[in-house]
């Protein structure tokens, strides 16, 4: 019966090919739904993770500057956490100690510059505040930042993975 | 008995092919439907992803625009439409009325601009700038609602973050 309708044949090839054809474009849609809804999710949690990890970042007191390094080193990744360890280990921890000095960070904005899934650049409005001995009161400086964030290969958390003051 | 068995086998080996094409091809048939629907949803979510992306770009770009004009204002007519032409609502009318937030031949180095929230036609926008004024250099800190008004999104509210 089949041999002697070629139509049918043909019709069900054109059936085969269209829904091949249509199962490609849903799968390459599909991608970009998941792509799309993970990038909205990662601008979010950018944008929290900057609010919360830059005081964290800025933070320190010479009372407990060593455990406060530790603190800071535990929110950073990739190769600026490694940077910013020496510039820690080397400047601020000493001069802290030295000067008996604090600091401490406000957050009063966050912007969303790009976002992918693993890479999040935000701009930051922060306020600085730091004490040190001599200073006749703290001293308060209005700063922004580009903050990078990136996901921790350990445990998926959103960790700073650079900060460049503007 | 043999023959009759023979005929039967044949009708089948006839039928068959028939009913299993026919059910192929409504197989086929459903599964290219459901793919379409499929793509068709997948499809709108992915427009309005895109229509969100192309939202929040031009609300920063916009905003971008409106701070250069804005500190060059004061000293270029081109400049002064430029930001009337970029800005809406109150924000308009206090540019109309004079007020600009720099004096002439200051001049502004926009650093970093960032979306901290889109919605619909309503979006907040974060930028971080340098602006020179005479000798002096200071962080300008903005932050700025827009709005979407015949598709162009228009500066509604500026103020500079303390």
């Amino acid at each position: 019966m089949t041999r002697r309708d070629p139509r049918r044949r043909w019709l069900l090839v054109a059936l085969a090919v269209l829904t091949i054809a249509a199962a490609v474009v849903v799968g390459q849609l599909a991608r970009r739904a998941v792509v799309a809804g993970e990038t909205d999710a990662a601008g979010r949690d950018g944008v929290q993770a900057s609010t919360t990890l830059t005081p964290v970042l800025l933070g320190y007191d010479w009372r407990t500057v060593d455990a406060d390094a530790d603190r800071i080193d535990a929110v950073t990744t990739g190769p600026f956490a490694e940077q910013n360890r020496a510039i820690v280990l080397g400047l601020v921890v000493p001069a802290a100690v030295e000067g008996h000095a604090s600091s401490s960070a406000t957050v009063s904005g966050v912007g969303v510059v790009t976002a992918t899934p693993d890479h999040v650049e935000t701009v930051v409005l922060y306020t600085q505040t730091t004490t040190r001995d001599g200073d006749p009161a703290p001293r308060r400086d209005v700063r922004s930042a580009r903050v990078v964030l990136e996901p921790s290969p350990d445990d998926g958390r959103w960790l700073v993975a650079g900060f460049d003051a503007l | 008995m043999i023959s009759g068995s023979a005929e039967i086998a044949r009708g089948r080996a006839e039928v068959t092919p028939s009913r299993t094409s026919t059910r192929a091809v409504q197989v086929l048939a459903m599964l290219l439907g459901a793919l379409v629907l499929a793509g068709t949803v997948l499809g709108i979510v992915d427009g309005r992803a895109a229509a969100r992306d192309e939202d929040g770009a031009a609300a920063v770009a916009a905003v971008r625009t409106h701070l250069t004009a804005l500190v060059a204002a004061p000293s270029s007519p081109t400049a002064r439409t430029q930001a009337l032409d970029g800005a809406t609502g109150t924000w308009r009318a206090r540019l109309e009325d004079g007020t600009m937030p720099a004096a002439a031949g200051s001049a502004v180095v926009v650093r970093a601009v960032g979306l901290e929230s889109l919605d619909g036609d309503s979006a907040r926008v974060i930028a971080a700038a340098r602006l020179t004024d005479g000798n002096t250099q200071r962080a300008w800190r903005i932050a700025a609602t827009l709005t979407r008004q015949d598709g162009r999104w228009l500066v509604r509210g500026l103020a500079e973050v303390p």
